[in-house]
């Protein structure tokens, strides 16, 4: 329990901005690195547009981070030029380095939360 | 597999590996879904926009595509090369207690030595001193230096 609370802690602070949003995206199903891209890129208001290739980086250190794994590979048809489909999902693991980071996020809200009502009490 | 690229061919094996460049620019882990979800987006943009804006995009993704993959790649050779450096690490390691050993060897057979000549020095002082004491005579001293240094067991 506590091997993986560090194994937890230490990928808490290694996992970057686009990691976290990739992994966030996964929480919702299964996906595949083009639907994450767009996915991403629709729900930021076409603000945040990754590079198809720059997802596959993430997926593949999230996977070497075992924060992911591949949920199902299917053949492609001709759409895809008979390439194969990889389809990622979330271990448990992500599961709960997200949470802690949000436990993180949170507590860190409530301590600025309380250090600025101390300012405004002292002035 | 009967369509892979074969070195020395003709014009058609060439023009076959020109047609495989993709497959051998991208890195191996990414490369079937990556090449099957430019495909998709390909095809998807084509029904929406004209064919040269379509494959404009799709050139433009092809080389970040190639761009991460070579990433991935000097990723994969700095792991290889770190742990090329750990195995060297260790090697050094165990070489290191090698030395040791054999120094501690050294050490231990110059301090046999040592001990050998220092008791040969002595042996021979002492026998010089019995000479010039006028006792005994030089070779029976050398005789009996001898048989007292043969007397020193190998194990000291």
């Amino acid at each position: 329990m506590n091997t993986s609370n560090n194994t937890v802690a230490s990928v808490v602070w290694s996992l970057t901005d686009t990691q976290e949003t990739i992994l966030r995206t996964l929480l919702s199903g299964t996906s595949y690195g083009a639907k994450i891209a767009d996915v991403i890129c629709e729900s930021s208001d076409y603000n945040v547009i990754l590079d198809l290739g720059y997802v596959y980086k993430m997926l593949r250190q999230l996977q070497v981070m075992q924060l992911i794994e591949v949920a199902s590979v299917q053949d492609g048809g001709r759409e895809r030029n008979f390439h194969r489909q990889k389809h990622y999902c979330i271990t448990e693991l992500g599961r709960s380095t997200l949470e802690r980071k949000d436990i993180f996020r949170r507590s860190l809200a409530r301590q600025s939360t309380n250090e600025g009502e101390q300012e405004i009490a002292v002035t | 597999m009967n369509n892979k690229f074969k070195v020395g061919a003709g014009g058609a094996d060439f023009f076959q590996f020109v047609l495989r460049a993709p497959h051998y620019l991208i890195h191996h882990s990414i490369r079937d879904e990556a090449l099957g979800d430019l495909w998709e987006l390909y095809y998807a943009r084509v029904s929406q926009a004209n064919q040269l804006a379509a494959a404009s995009v799709a050139v433009i993704q092809f080389c970040s595509i190639v761009w991460y993959s070579l990433e991935l790649s000097f990723d994969d050779w700095l792991v290889t090369c770190a742990a090329q450096r750990l195995r060297l690490m260790r090697r050094c390691r165990s070489w290191a207690l090698v030395r040791l050993a054999v120094a501690m060897l050294e050490l231990f057979e110059a301090g046999q030595v040592q001990f050998q000549g220092t008791w040969w020095t002595a042996s021979r002082y002492c026998g010089l001193t019995r000479r010039q004491n006028g006792s005994p005579k030089t070779d029976q001293l050398t005789k009996e230096s001898d048989s007292v240094s043969a007397g020193v067991p190998d194990t000291l």
